[in-house]
């Protein structure tokens, strides 16, 4: 890390000599190389396509390359620890998802700030999450599901991706708001979790609708409720838990560009433009809704305010939970 | 004469030619009092060194429950127990069979060139890209075994379009080829 | 059984298509040569082509991306046969005896009978899918955490005697492979463990990065500093073509491979490489040559090599029928298969069918293209060692650096496969052997993670293991191996002390 930094003074140095002055007067050639994008997730992964195919409508607005740089590692800690320490000049920008602010509650040294250290440009894309049961299960509703959960206290196991993924929060929220109390079984990422849900060995999942949803039309999962604001459409029958009384198990996940702080306004502007142009394009539209992910772009100030609120809301799930990592 | 790699490529180049191999080893010669150039010896001594600081930090630590609910330092202690275990047994089995380290081979010089090359591989890929790191790692590695200048630089250069040509417009991998 | 011959014929009409053809070629293709380059693996080659295939149909698209995943597969027995380096798990038993076999100037039929046996375990694993690939399906859900410990147990008990030297050495060093695999985040508590605040080392340490390290850094060292006036990897070359001798001793390891591969890799998370580990093992104790692996065996190829492509093709099972991906290869297929607007899902073989019964038509045509291409491509690979190791070893080095970093986009990796090439070339001049490490390095970590679970689920109950009639089997099967590996071994020792 140190290297780093004294390399990234010795880059500054030389680019100040050259008369190369990052800021304000490089906005309007802005950008006049390639910019990167920092995806803190492996390539492939859920994240990343989302990356790769904003990038492809940014390229062809802004006019010059924009390079996918993959830094996977710690749910995400990693890459977004790397993007803290790039140059605040417009030619990194670094995908920011949910984790981030779940994360940042939960481990203390995680090594970045979403609010601190990075400015917002702009929402990309939002998925919901919803509450699974395996088809056997004797729960037909929401309702039902919570009222069985309550007879017996800790009977119940969930599972999910891992401790402290968003699925695990999802569950702590909902347990918080329902007054349940269910048994947490973790397992090597989401996909694992739900082999064990259809064969019944968990009762209860709180999974992404992209990557449950075809499994709850064929039948081996039943979908008890959306935890989102609003209904997903790509399971229009199932409501939203406010539907069915469960008041406060409203977020979602959600994907957006952040740059490093420090970034010009106007370049800021110029990306969230691009952005916006890029995600009205229907055919990326379509791309992003065969994922799963809805495209809702916004303003800068927009994406900030919904970070802070998010970061707030698993800060206060994972303190009253009890959520650690022990 | 060329002797092949048959004679000691591999680790397990022991049984290639066991009538080459095991069956004299150099360590018959020098009997007893050479306790210190026990092979065997040092190897068990390294997983119990290994085995015991592994089982020691565990437990020190983290979390360690309870077997029918273990917490996160449970079985990290309990491996480092079974390799510090199994490291005695392979202590023992060395004292018994006294098999000797063999004499000669090794050669600090291959290890330290080939190590260090790599490493500076790794350091100087990520600021100054694909050319300087290869022609580096080319450069170092090549001390293993020094020949002329002129060659390594042909390899240095040949190595490294080789490098540009698979990785960059091959797999199209996203990396850096130019310090800038 | 009409309906499956229809739909396979169906599957061959779109497989055949002319467009199709060519992308199953491409993929292939792509697939041998990235599969050859040391610690480049599918994953990374899937992942930097996918958006190739977003201007494709579907059909096109998913064959060549199924190509790649079991070209590499193909490739990288190459690379552990030639030089000794396992580009993933399931290669390591095919370094074992195949670069016994090299070295021994028998490349040519090694590098053969592992496409032949690839081949012919594809061939079957394909005709599974076709035909069973609902049954299996309801099999893998039959798998819980108990099942997946008690299996893995047995797979590691098995293998962990792999090599020819010292018991106590290749336990001492499957338990070392263990904790090195522990090194990361505990998924149970989330904790990091033995990370020493590292936050790279948050997600473990990279396979590739011990076997590069253990293998590659550490044989180059070892070849250089050890063994003065060697111009070239291996001094002769023999035939290029397994004699009828060679085919007839890998014919029953074949099978047996076959058999294992096809019913491990139903089961998502661990059956390829467990498939390649158990089918060694158990090739060790019944193979009529047994005295001979570990020093150049073919059937300790074939049955490996079968074992890992049949197991390779019925990965395709729980991905397409549950839509769960088996591996990150395949969480990526998957993604490939959302961006062409198909929802990978129970309900993809109804449908999908020309894509479904297409990819598995063209796994069939891949497979042969495949052996085809590599045939011929034997005598090329071979000629690789005859070049002077002095320009071979550097240009190794250089395509393993690149195979490192490109797992995490980290130069740390790096760096820490150079620590495991010195830590490699301790155990090679103290001759322990690190094959059993990785064993223990893939399977500890799962054994630990899964006997935690089951615990959890049985709320502290461990009599789940041998109540579950699975997990029970699996057991027994453990403690059948332990007493017949321990009885011979205790007769050796004394047998060795009357010796001496």
């Amino acid at each position: 890390m140190k290297i780093t930094k004294a390399l990234s003074v010795v880059a500054a140095a030389a680019a100040l000599s050259l008369g190369l002055t990052p800021g304000a007067s490089l906005a309007q050639d802005y950008p006049s190389k390639p910019i990167t994008f920092l995806v803190p997730y492996a390539a492939g992964g859920n994240g990343d396509i989302v990356a790769r195919i904003v990038a492809e409508g940014l390229q062809k607005r802004l006019g010059k390359p924009v390079v996918i740089d993959n830094r996977p590692g710690a749910g995400g800690n990693i890459g977004a620890a790397q993007g803290t320490r790039a140059a605040p000049d417009g030619y990194t920008i670094m995908l920011a998802t949910n984790t981030h602010a779940i994360n940042q509650n939960l481990f203390p040294d995680a090594g970045y700030d979403l609010l601190t250290d990075f400015a917002s440009v702009s929402l990309l894309t939002r998925t919901s999450t919803v509450l699974l049961v395996p088809s056997a299960s004797k729960a037909a509703s929401a309702k039902e599901f919570i009222d069985e959960a309550k007879a017996k206290p800790g009977a119940l196991n969930f599972g999910s991706g891992g401790n402290g993924t968003s699925g695990h929060a999802f569950m702590a929220l909902f347990m918080l708001k329902t007054d349940t109390d269910l048994t947490h079984i973790p397992y090597a990422g989401e996909a694992a979790s739900y082999t064990d849900l259809i064969a019944g060995r968990v009762q209860a999942v709180f999974g992404a609708v992209a990557s449950s949803s075809e499994m709850v039309k064929a039948g081996q999962l039943r979908a008890l409720a959306i935890a989102a604001p609003e209904r997903s459409a790509v399971l229009p029958d199932v409501p939203t838990l406010a539907e069915t009384g469960v008041e406060g198990v409203d977020a979602y996940m959600w994907q957006g560009i952040v740059v490093p702080k420090g970034v010009p306004e106007d370049i800021v502007a110029k990306l969230n433009t691009a952005v916006t142009e890029s995600l009205k394009d229907e055919a990326l539209r379509a791309k992003l809704t065969q994922q799963g992910l809805v495209a809702s772009p916004s303003t800068p100030q927009e994406f900030h305010s919904m970070i802070e609120t998010d970061l707030g809301r698993w800060g206060e799930v994972i303190k009253a939970a009890g959520i650690k990592i022990n | 004469m060329i002797r092949t790699f048959e004679e000691s490529g591999l680790p397990d180049d022991v049984d290639v030619q066991p009538s080459r191999g095991r069956q004299a080893p150099p360590c018959l010669n020098d009997q007893a009092g050479n306790v210190i150039r026990v092979r065997d010896l040092w190897a068990g001594l390294l997983f119990v060194a290994l085995g015991s600081s592994a089982a020691i930090f565990a437990a020190l630590n983290y979390r360690l429950g309870t077997p029918s609910s273990m917490g996160p330092g449970f079985f990290p202690m309990l491996v480092g127990i079974a390799v510090a275990g199994t490291g005695l047994g392979v202590m023992i089995q060395g004292l018994v069979s006294r098999e000797l380290f063999e004499r000669g081979g090794g050669s600090l010089r291959a290890l330290v060139a080939v190590t260090a090359g790599v490493l500076a591989f790794a350091a100087l890929l990520r600021p100054f890209g694909l050319i300087v790191s290869v022609v580096i790692l080319v450069v170092i590695a090549r001390l293993a075994r020094p020949g002329r200048w002129r060659e390594t630089a042909v390899l240095a250069a040949v190595i490294t379009l080789l490098a540009i040509a698979v990785f960059v417009f091959g797999l199209q991998m996203p990396l850096k080829v130019l310090p800038l | 059984m009409t309906d499956i011959w229809a739909n396979l014929m169906n599957g061959f009409a779109v497989a055949a298509e002319p467009i199709n053809l060519f992308y199953c070629f491409v993929g292939v293709t792509l697939g041998t040569l990235i599969g050859v380059l040391p610690g480049v693996g599918p994953l990374v080659t899937i992942a930097v082509l996918l958006p190739l295939t977003f201007g494709l149909p579907p059909e096109a698209a998913i064959i060549m991306l199924a190509g790649i995943y079991y070209g590499a597969a193909y490739g990288g027995s190459t690379t552990a046969i030639l030089v000794n380096i396992p580009g993933e798990t399931s290669s390591v038993m095919t370094c074992l005896d195949g670069h016994q076999m090299a070295r021994q100037g028998r490349a040519g039929p090694a590098l053969s009978i592992a496409a032949i046996s690839s081949f012919i375990a594809g061939c079957f694993g394909t005709l599974l899918i076709a035909g069973f690939a609902p049954p299996l399906t309801e099999l893998a859900l039959k798998f819980g955490p108990p099942e997946y410990f008690s299996m893995i147990l047995m797979a590691l008990v098995l293998t962990s005697v792999l090599s020819q030297g010292s018991l106590w050495k290749s336990v001492a060093m499957a338990f070392t492979g263990i904790l090195i695999g522990l090194v990361g985040t505990d998924i149970t508590s989330g904790v990091r463990r033995f990370t020493f605040g590292v936050p790279d080392l948050a997600d473990g340490i990279d396979f590739v990065v011990v076997a590069i390290g253990l293998f590659a850094i550490a044989d180059i060292v070892h070849n250089l500093g050890d063994a003065e006036n060697k111009d070239t990897m291996v001094s002769k070359i023999g035939r290029m073509m397994p004699s009828r001798r060679d085919l007839k001793d890998s014919f029953w390891a074949m099978v047996r491979g076959t058999g294992i591969g096809s019913l491990l890799g139903i089961l998502p998370g661990a059956g390829q490489s467990i498939a390649s580990f158990t089918s060694y093992a158990v090739e060790q104790k019944v193979n009529k040559n047994r005295a001979e692996f570990g020093k150049g065996a073919v059937a300790g190829v074939a049955a490996p090599e079968a074992a890992n492509n049949a197991a390779a093709q019925t990965a395709f099972i729980p991905t397409l029928t549950l839509g769960l991906p088996s591996s990150p290869t395949m969480a990526l297929v998957l993604g490939a298969l959302m961006i062409q607007g198909i929802a990978p899902g129970p309900r993809v073989i109804v449908d999908h069918p020309q894509l479904f019964w297409g990819l598995i038509a063209s796994m069939w045509i891949g497979n042969l293209m495949l052996v085809i291409l590599n045939l011929p491509m034997v005598g090329i690979w071979v000629r690789l060692l005859q070049v002077p190791y002095k320009w071979l070893y550097p240009a190794i080095l250089m395509f393993s650096c690149i195979g490192v970093y490109s797992v995490n986009n980290s130069g740390l990796g790096v760096a820490l496969a150079a620590l495991f090439g010195v830590v490699g070339y301790v155990f090679i001049k103290l001759k322990c052997e690190p094959a059993p490490l990785i064993l223990g390095f893939v399977l500890g970590p799962m054994i630990e993670d899964n006997f935690r679970r089951s615990m959890l689920l049985s709320r502290g109950d461990a009599t789940v293991f041998i109540t579950e009639p699975i997990s029970a089997m699996f057991i027994a099967i453990t403690f059948l191996a332990i007493a017949a590996m321990a009885l011979p071994s205790l007769r050796k020792t004394k047998e060795q002390a009357v010796q001496e």
